[in-house]
This record gives C-alpha cells, structure tokens and sequence, in this order.
C-alpha cells in the first residue's frame, strides 16, 4: 500500500482525464464489476480499427478510475488501435500509474477498463 | 470472567504483524479465525483417528466413525436439535440448497411464492430464483424500511396472498447488523396458515446468539460452521423431525453410505433419518473441528458472547458517531454482529486499502447483498465485524485508520 495513494494518482482521482460522452460514437462499450459495482462506459469514434476519439464515464474506487484516466490518455496519445489496446498487459498499465505491483485484491478495478475493451470482439 | 484479550491468545493467527502493526481483524462476518483446541482437534483426527466411517470392521474406523457420531451429537445438542434433524453440509449456501433441491422442487407448483427479504444475502435470493424459474413460481420481497429494519406490515398483508408455500429469511444481515424478529414473524406466518414452510439463515446469528432450534418452532434452519469457529467446508441444515419422517423432505444427493440396500434397478434408502442424507464420505475431521468450535463456544458461553458483542457494536457506533465523513448504515439499535458504513467521498475498497495500511482487516462491496445495496442506492459500503476475541483496541485501531483515510483523501 506504501505507495498505491501517491499524489499523482490521487490528483488523477481528483481530475480525471478524458471523461464525458460522445453522442455520436462509433461504438459504446459497458461494463460493470459486479464484484463491487463499479461500473464504467467508454464511447469510442473510430477510423478504421484506430481510435480517434474516446470518452468515458465511470464510478468506482480510486484505481479502478484512475486506471481508466490513464489508460484513456494512452490510447489517445499514442493513437492506439483496437487490436493495440487489446493486446496490453497488467505490467504496462501498471507502469502507466507508475506503480510496481497492485495486490490480488485491486487487480479487478485496475483492470476494469482494460477488460472493457478485451471484451470486444 | 469473559475477557477478550485473553480470548485471542487462543487464536494464533491474531498473533502477527500486518504493514508493521498488529493484526486487528475485523472481517468476521466472512469468516472467523480459529482457536487452537479446533485446529488441535482436526489434527489430531488425522494424526490418531482417520479412517472412512461405518462399515469399516477395523479399530480405526470404529474411532472415526465414533468421532462423527460423538461431533453429530455435540453439533445437535449445542443448537437444540435433535441428532437425526441434523443435516451435515459444506455450509449454509448448500444448505439452502438442499431446500431447494430436497423439498421445494417436488413441493411447489406453478403459480406458488416464495416469499423473502430484500435485506437477503444472495445465498438466500440465487436458489429461490433458479427453483422459480424451474416451476414456475414466484419469488417476492418483503420490503426493508429507510431505518434497515424489515417491514413488518408489508410481511402482513403479503401474507395474505393463499399461494405463498415458503418463508425464507436472514436471522441477522449481514450489513445491515438488524436482528429479525424471527419469533414474531414465525407466529404471524403460522397464524396465516400453519401450512406454510418456514427458513432461517442464520449464518450470521449462530456465532452470536444461543440458538435453540425446537425452540425457534422453524421448519429450517441453516449456517456455517467457519464463521462460528470451525473450520471452513462444513455446516448444517436442521429440519424438523416430522418433515424427514413423513419423507416431505428428501435427499437431494444420491450415492453410496445412505443405503440399506442396491440392486441394478433400485435402491431402499437407509431408514436412519441422518444417514439418508449423508451421501458419500463425510468430511469428519470438519465436523470434529465444529463440535470442537461448539464446545469452545460453550466454555465462553453465548450468553456472555451475545453480551460481548454487542457491547463491540455499541461501541463502534458510538466511536464512528464522531466521524463526520461516516455514515453508519442500519437501524441505530437491536443489531449483532456487524457495523457497516459509507466514507463520504472515498471508496470502499480505497477505505479498506488504507485501512491495511495501518493493520485491519475490514471487508468493503456489497457483502453478497446486490439487492439491498440498490434499493439504499450504495455503491458500496466498508464493513467491521466482531468476533469473540474482537476488542475495543480494535475498533480504535479502525478510528486510527479511518483518519488516516481523511488524511489521504483530503
């Protein structure tokens, strides 16, 4: 736990990156966490297989929402196609919230986006 | 005297560090930990008595199968059952089940109801469901007030539906902490029609409350033996006498052990009423390690157990009262067990993460209450429950973390 809480994700947490809705987007996905009902929506305009544009809105626990910020700008950043983001790993998110491991416990919320778009198919 | 902290020498798991503090674990209403006479017990089952019961013609099968009678009986008089209304299962999820599967199925038609609570735990909503969608009958919710308490006066006048076959109800929720009026509700049920059929979980009562189960005058009643002290993989299903004899109730698993004979195309079924639910070999050494948890239990006495806790849980209210950003869910009095809250502003699984930062151990989610967290709009909520060896050092150790979380989160 030493350093899950550091300020970047808290301010992450605080000011999360890329929220909102897309009315027209190509393409909506959903999910929630039954586990502890956070859920997440992401819309997504699309060129092809690359993501153009992506918004989302979400509720939930700290790293599950700062997970998705970060995740979100990513994408973008790196103009990342579908297959791309399908194809990251736990490590590479971890590394983008800048922390070494997360406990079995937490894996689900820092996931939860990822999964989102695993879920594709 | 019953003095807590001497208690939890007994428990040698309580005894570490957790992030460089002590362990304060406050997540008993998941499980409880176990004191040593009950690992001892299961222990020394492998190590002097192992064998698979009856119809073994060896010394050591005489011993386990001495062990399983002797641990039938312990279980059946410390919950004020008859031994043959014992029914050893996994837990109380399978208990359910076996109502479901061993009466319900061949009982209900199309058109009955079940009728439960919304402050259920999904043990007691996920099997209902899938025998309604099997029969064709109905399963209604009596409704929970704003105070967390059930709706007495919804119970009535649902009652008055003729269909409803089944009462099925938690003796204690396990978020909201509210203790049913399972007296009160048994006599309203049989005064609408003493046909009707009556459940009680009572996982979350039975490490808390004396439990009398002819007194109780319910047709079922289930739990866990790992949140009571035992250790996890057995519980029981107590049924009424009557309803084994008269066979309404039958075994809803078939093998080997619950014989009298077999031939290729039809078995006679053990007359003994216990036996005829004991399909396969038991798990002995669990039910030694729960008669020795009863016997622990009793040594404390549950007079003085239910008066411990409850003075925990006043405790705790009183403690995060002071709390501006908590906000304590369920009614203010008459509850066991459990305390469970919203951190205004902070998750519950950030809550309960910064919480082991500083060495407790809470549970934060829905608690397997899907419904009731929607009816009070909860994402989720951080909950501290309370054992025998739980002390009010504990719930300061909570307060110490919980400031901690303001401190993180401001």
């Amino acid at each position: 736990m030493s350093d899950i809480y550091h300020e970047a994700i808290l301010d992450l947490y605080k000011n999360p990156l890329h929220t909102g809705e897309i009315k027209d987007a190509d393409l909506v996905l959903d999910k929630t966490n039954s586990s502890c009902g956070d859920s997440i929506k992401i819309y997504l305009k699309l060129q092809g297989e690359q993501v153009v544009d992506l918004k989302w809105q979400g509720s939930g626990c700290a790293i599950s929402q700062v997970a998705m910020s970060s995740l979100a700008d990513h994408i973008l950043s790196n103009h990342l196609t579908i297959s791309q983001v399908k194809d990251m790993t736990k490590e590479e998110l971890l590394s983008l919230l800048r922390l070494e491991t997360i406990n079995p416990g937490r894996e689900k919320c820092l996931m939860m986006g990822l999964m989102t778009f695993k879920g594709i198919k | 005297m019953f003095d807590p902290k001497k208690i939890k020498k007994d428990f040698p798991i309580l005894n570490q560090l957790v992030n460089g503090l002590p362990l304060c674990y406050l997540d008993n209403a998941a499980t409880s930990q176990k004191p040593q006479v009950v690992i001892e017990a299961i222990s020394s089952y492998y190590l002097h008595d192992n064998a698979n019961v009856h119809r073994g013609i060896h010394y050591l099968s005489d011993q386990a199968s001495q062990a399983w009678d002797q641990a039938r009986l312990t279980v059946a008089n410390f919950f004020g059952c008859l031994p043959e209304e014992l029914i050893v299962t996994r837990n109380a999820t399978e208990a359910i089940n076996g109502v479901a599967y061993g009466w319900a199925l061949d009982h209900l038609k199309a058109g009955d109801v079940i009728l439960t609570t919304l402050m259920e735990h999904h043990a007691n909503i996920v099997p209902w469901q899938e025998m309604c969608h099997r029969i064709g009958a109905k399963l209604e919710f009596i409704k929970v007030t704003d105070q967390g308490t059930l709706d007495i006066s919804d119970l009535e006048s649902k009652l008055k539906n003729d269909r409803i076959k089944l009462v099925t109800l938690v003796h204690v929720s396990n978020t909201l902490g509210t203790v049913n009026p399972v007296e009160q509700i048994v006599k309203l049920v049989k005064k609408q029609k003493s046909q009707i059929k009556i459940l009680i979980d009572g996982a979350q009562s039975a490490p808390h409350l004396k439990i009398d189960f002819n007194k109780l005058d319910v047709d079922f009643f289930v739990f866990s033996g790992h949140k009571m002290l035992a250790p996890m993989g057995v519980g029981a299903l107590l049924v009424k006498k009557e309803l084994l004899e008269n066979q309404e109730m039958k075994p809803w698993l078939f093998g080997g052990g619950m014989i009298d004979s077999v031939t290729p195309q039809k078995t006679e079924f053990n007359q003994d009423l216990s036996e005829r639910f004991t399909a396969g070999t038991p798990d002995v050494a669990s039910l030694v390690g729960l008669a020795s948890a009863c016997n622990y239990l009793n040594v404390l006495g549950m007079d003085n157990v239910q008066k411990h806790d409850q003075e925990l849980v006043e405790y705790a209210l009183k403690r995060l009262a002071k709390l501006s950003e908590v906000e304590v869910v369920g009614p203010k009095t008459n509850r066991l067990g459990s305390v469970a809250f919203i951190y205004q502003g902070v998750h519950a699984h950030d809550v309960a993460q910064i919480l082991d930062s500083v060495g407790v151990a809470v549970r934060s989610g829905h608690h397997c209450c899907m419904p009731l967290h929607l009816q009070f709009g909860w994402q989720a909520t951080v909950r501290a429950s309370f054992q025998v060896y739980s002390t009010q050092e504990d719930i300061d150790q909570l307060i110490v973390g919980l400031n901690k979380v303001k401190k993180v989160f401001s």
